[in-house]
């Protein structure tokens, strides 16, 4: 087994998303104002319901911080780094998925923050 | 080996194929290509699902809550996949594949006679070639 890596998990909809909690500096409640772009509803999820809580993830990137929107259940789980299966190379165009952990009722997708950050800006900017 | 998908049945070269399973349960990937559309473990790593009853336009697309009965992991050109199928045969050796196509299924390259049952044989190097754009026509 080799060293944990902590996820920062977010679990919604049966589906749990996974990003590296090095990459997080803060997580905040998010104002009703920035409800509206969530990363799970650019992953395909059902739109926010109206009793979800929502938080920000403070993601520290080369310019700047961002805040990414999600809602569900917010855990930090060590992950062996040796249980992160990464995508095939076949897959590698599937951002901002990078790996996957395998081995539980629920899998974790994880995923790359900047580009997690870059999906969530660019639908923001309603390209 | 011949399979079947959905109430079609295809062979391919047996070179390809490492390992039989039964239902093998997949992660679908959000953003994922169709005929690619999760992973599942294997050997420790991850590996793509590639649906070849999709691709092939002969049989619906395969759903996360919906295992078939059996899942194909072959290696082609050192890309390793899993093919979720309905039904596996045993492998015929030295099967005769002839030229003529008894069907218009895509990505054919022949077909072989086993049992009774005349089948295209699917050329998978050619399917991945495909699906990455390796010949051109990326997905």
């Amino acid at each position: 087994m080799t060293a944990p890596v902590e996820l920062v998990i977010v679990e919604r909809g049966g589906v749990r998303l996974g990003v590296p909690a090095d990459r997080i500096s803060a997580i905040d409640d998010v104002p009703d104002a920035q409800r509206a772009v969530r990363l799970q509803q650019q992953l395909g999820q059902p739109p926010l319901g109206e009793d979800e809580r929502c938080f920000g993830l403070r993601i520290a990137g080369p310019t700047g911080e961002s805040v990414v929107s999600v809602a569900g259940r917010v855990t930090i789980v060590p992950v062996p780094a040796d249980e992160i299966s990464p995508l095939p190379e076949l897959m590698s165009r599937v951002a901002p998925v990078t790996g996957v952990v395998f081995g539980d009722d629920t899998p974790v997708l994880v995923l790359d923050a900047d580009a997690m950050v870059v999906m969530v800006e660019y639908a923001r900017a309603g390209r | 080996m011949p399979m079947q998908l959905s109430t079609v049945w295809v062979a391919v070269d047996v070179v390809h194929v490492q390992e039989v399973r039964g239902p093998t349960p997949w992660v679908p990937l959000p953003g994922a290509p169709a005929h690619l559309p999760g992973v599942v473990p294997w050997r420790g790593r991850a590996i793509a699902v590639l649906d070849l009853g999709g691709l092939l336009g002969v049989a619906p697309p395969v759903q996360p809550g919906d295992a078939r009965s059996r899942t194909l992991i072959a290696v082609v050109n050192g890309t390793a996949f899993a093919i979720p199928v309905d039904t596996v045969r045993e492998v015929h050796m030295g099967a005769q594949i002839e030229e003529a196509h008894a069907t218009q299924v895509r990505l054919a390259h022949g077909q072989v006679q086993v049992g009774g049952t005349v089948m295209p044989v699917i050329d998978l190097s050619h399917a991945l070639a495909e699906l990455t754009g390796a010949d051109g026509s990326a997905r």
